[in-house]
């Protein structure tokens, strides 16, 4: 699969850092009001790594990617691309390939066409070839020969993504590459963007809103919130060990339950007590009295004797369930993934527990975690 | 509360069949729940339903009673759309008793109205917003607000549009859980739209999968899951997808993917191609099971969902799709033995790449309904 003239290449993968980058929006009378986007940013890239911006809309991922671009300018800090400065070189300069979510295509170009352009500009002899391969690989290959205006969204954003790829940059960065796609398409074009990425070894930036996208695309995924990376890390440091309560929350698809707590320390054990039963916890450096938020994960709980709750709602989806409970002496309902087909009505009287390793701590007053 | 019976509705949009005869019954208190791919025909379904589209044929009655040549406004039926008509000059208060106040549905006090408002709004979680207008709302907040003004007034059939599809995930599986609350409480008859399975599996009833027009089949979540009648029903429901795979009977074995494949055929399949499905969940890596079927592979990509990995396994000449849990992590270009058990082995009718096929049965047992059917 790899010894194909798509994957030929010619440029090695450069890596890309980021060091104390900041973006100010001037705002109001001569521009002395001013919004943050971006805050004293750092962040190394190595080269041929795929990572992703992943946060909630505003928090400053698209503008990191526009400024690496070159089609934002940058307020104070620096970005090297391949260890030269590019701050002030044009975006043709930067060895940047960029697909982003507008898909400016030539309308009147066929598809065909608008993945050969920038190849035949360069005078690649075999760009029909590559073409053909990478649509089949993308699997457009009974859309080469429409127009632009003949394409819904999610294949227009596929020729978009296409185009991006075929040129083979050093460096690629691609704004919600995905997001127009249906369920099933997103899943192939995923896994094949994964896999062209590492047979080409671009080094690749995605910016995403979407959890589920950057835990499965990512070798390592900067989680933002705010215009501040909250946490860089591989996926299963960022499910597994959330630097704060946003990461925690952010990521994780039922989302991480939250309910409040009181650290007890017996002897060697480290307890939780919460309106509703008590958790055994494997933190440490929990004090005696301490007011805490603990989050346990829907698919860590399981039903079993620790905290108490009545059953709101149990939903059997076949692969598992997912049974919400409404725990006793709080106004919350936490959700516990659990078996399909289990016997439970709503009005029942269960229970939750979770291993001691799973229960994660934070400070209600900032969010960060207590390890 | 209403009983709905529908038969050989059928609409069509110029040379367009939007929908073909279709026939179903919604018992009373059903949670009746029309799931497929944009485009299939569902919103015409309901439309036709809600007597809002004039149907080339067909009749529509609810309580025995035939509503076919009956208006709109007349039928107490009540229809919540995908795109949320709210007043955008009045209040979330005020959209929401605009309903009880045309005095079609019977006339309500003012403190009445303000019950209803209070219970509606407390259960779907804008009781806050009463007083802010349409525009001063989070899109989700506003698809919540025009679920209520259809929720709040008694209908004999409520018609709900993918009332959910304009949420962000998180807050459509709260808002989906409520759903099924408030249906499980209300005893109240409900058609729901939608494309996403897991709404279908987490609230129906029964799910009909509606396409191209066609209910290709009807039944309960169960049913429908574990006796998919072809592989299109089968690919609806489940991400990621069955894993669909060609197969060939010969002397008394069913071999695919270049041999990795090869067990005993059930009795009654006769020779030929055929397709077996594998649903990506039920394929256990590393764990060997007596009697099970094992599948040597080598993995090519592992991706972390949350607790679970999804693996993609290069298998004879193809590949399989697998979901496990983290716990069962295999690093990627190592071999793996992947394990199944026969009965959850689907087998299909061959086909045509991209063709959708009848299920024969599993790899245990041959349907004899379908067998006939193939007869």
């Amino acid at each position: 699969m790899s010894n194909t003239v798509l994957t030929e290449r010619k440029e090695a993968a450069l890596p890309l850092s980021l060091s104390k980058v900041q973006k100010i929006y001037r705002t109001g009378p001569r521009k002395k009001g001013g919004v943050e986007a971006v805050k004293s940013m750092d962040l190394d890239i190595r080269p041929g790594e795929l990572i992703t911006l992943l946060g909630p809309s505003g928090c400053g991922k698209t503008t990191t990617l526009r400024m690496i671009a070159g089609l934002e300018t940058i307020t104070s800090g620096e970005i090297l691309i391949g260890g030269v400065r590019v701050n002030d070189l044009p975006p043709a300069k930067r060895n940047v390939g960029v697909g982003f979510e507008s898909y400016a295509l030539y309308p009147p170009l066929s598809v065909r066409e608008n993945l050969a352009y920038g190849l035949k500009a360069r005078k690649v002899n075999d760009a029909m070839q590559q073409v053909d391969e990478l649509a089949r690989r993308l699997d457009m290959t009974d859309m080469l020969e429409e127009r632009p205006a003949a394409l819904s969204s999610g294949q227009k954003q596929r020729v978009s993504l296409a185009r991006a790829l075929i040129r083979k940059p050093p460096v690629l960065l691609l704004d919600e590459p995905l997001g127009h796609l249906d369920a099933a398409q997103r899943q192939r074009v995923r896994r094949e963007l994964k896999l062209l990425q590492r047979e080409f070894g671009y080094t690749t930036i995605v910016v995403t809103h979407d959890q589920s996208e950057a835990m499965t695309l990512s070798d390592r995924m900067a989680v933002m919130d705010a215009g501040i990376i909250q946490q860089f890390g591989t996926p299963d440091e960022i499910f597994d060990d959330p630097a704060n309560l946003f990461v925690a929350d952010f990521v994780g698809e039922p989302a991480i339950n939250l309910l409040d707590g009181t650290v007890v320390r017996d002897g060697d054990k480290v307890l939780v007590n919460v309106a509703g039963g008590v958790l055994e916890t494997s933190v440490i450096s929990a004090k005696d009295g301490q007011k805490v938020t603990v989050g346990v994960r829907p698919q860590d709980a399981f039903l079993a004797p620790g905290v108490k709750g009545t059953v709101f709602v149990y939903e059997d989806l076949m692969e598992y369930g997912l049974v919400r409970l409404d725990v006793h002496g709080t106004d919350k309902r936490v959700v516990v993934q659990t078996v399909a087909g289990a016997k439970l009505r709503s009005g029942d009287i269960s229970e939750f527990n979770v291993s001691s390793h799973r229960v994660y701590l934070f400070d209600p007053e900032d969010g960060a975690r207590i390890r | 509360m209403g009983t709905l019976s529908v038969r050989g509705i059928t609409k069509k949009y110029g040379s367009l069949t939007a929908i073909d005869h279709l026939d179903f019954d919604v018992h009373d208190g059903e949670f009746f729940v029309i799931l497929g791919p944009s485009g299939a025909g569902k919103t015409t379904t309901l439309k036709s339903v809600a007597g809002l589209v004039d149907m080339e044929e067909g009749s529509v009655a609810v309580n025995g009673i035939d509503l076919t040549m009956v208006e709109p406004y007349h039928r107490n039926i009540a229809m919540a759309f995908e795109s949320y008509a709210l007043y955008p000059n009045k209040t979330v208060r005020q959209n929401l008793a605009s309903p009880l106040k045309s005095g079609r549905t019977g006339h309500y006090s003012a403190d009445e109205i303000e019950q209803r408002i209070l219970t509606v709004t407390k259960t779907l979680g804008i009781d806050q917003l009463l007083d802010r207008f349409p525009r001063e709302v989070s899109n989700g907040q506003r698809q919540r607000t025009a679920l209520g003004r259809v929720l709040i007034r008694p209908a004999d059939i409520y018609l709900l549009d993918e009332p959910l599809s304009h949420l962000d995930a998180k807050l459509r599986a709260t808002m989906r859980a409520e759903l099924k609350a408030i249906a499980q409480n209300s005893n109240t008859t409900t058609i729901y739209v939608t494309h996403d399975y897991q709404e279908a599996l987490a609230l129906a009833d029964r799910i009909a999968v509606l396409r191209h027009g066609k209910f290709v089949q009807i039944g309960t979540p169960v049913e429908i899951w574990r006796e998919p009648i072809d592989s299109f029903v089968a690919k609806s429901l489940g991400q990621p997808e069955i894993n669909l795979i060609d197969a060939v009977v010969a002397n008394g074995r069913i071999t695919a993917l270049a041999g990795a494949i090869d067990i005993p055929k059930p009795d009654g399949l006769s020779e030929g191609k055929v397709r077996l499905g594998l649903r990506p969940s039920e394929l256990v890596p590393g764990v060997q099971v007596p009697g099970h079927v094992q599948i040597k592979g080598t993995v090519r990509i592992s991706e972390r969902l949350g607790r679970d990995i999804e693996l993609e396994v290069s298998v004879g000449d193809g590949h399989l799709i697998v979901v496990t849990d983290s716990s069962k992590a295999v690093a990627e270009r190592d071999d793996v033995v992947l394990s199944i058990d026969v009965p959850q082995i689907h087998v299909f009718a061959g086909g045509d790449p991209g063709q959708d096929t009848a299920r024969l049965g599993s790899a245990q047992q041959i349907s004899p309904v379908t067998k006939e059917v193939e007869q």
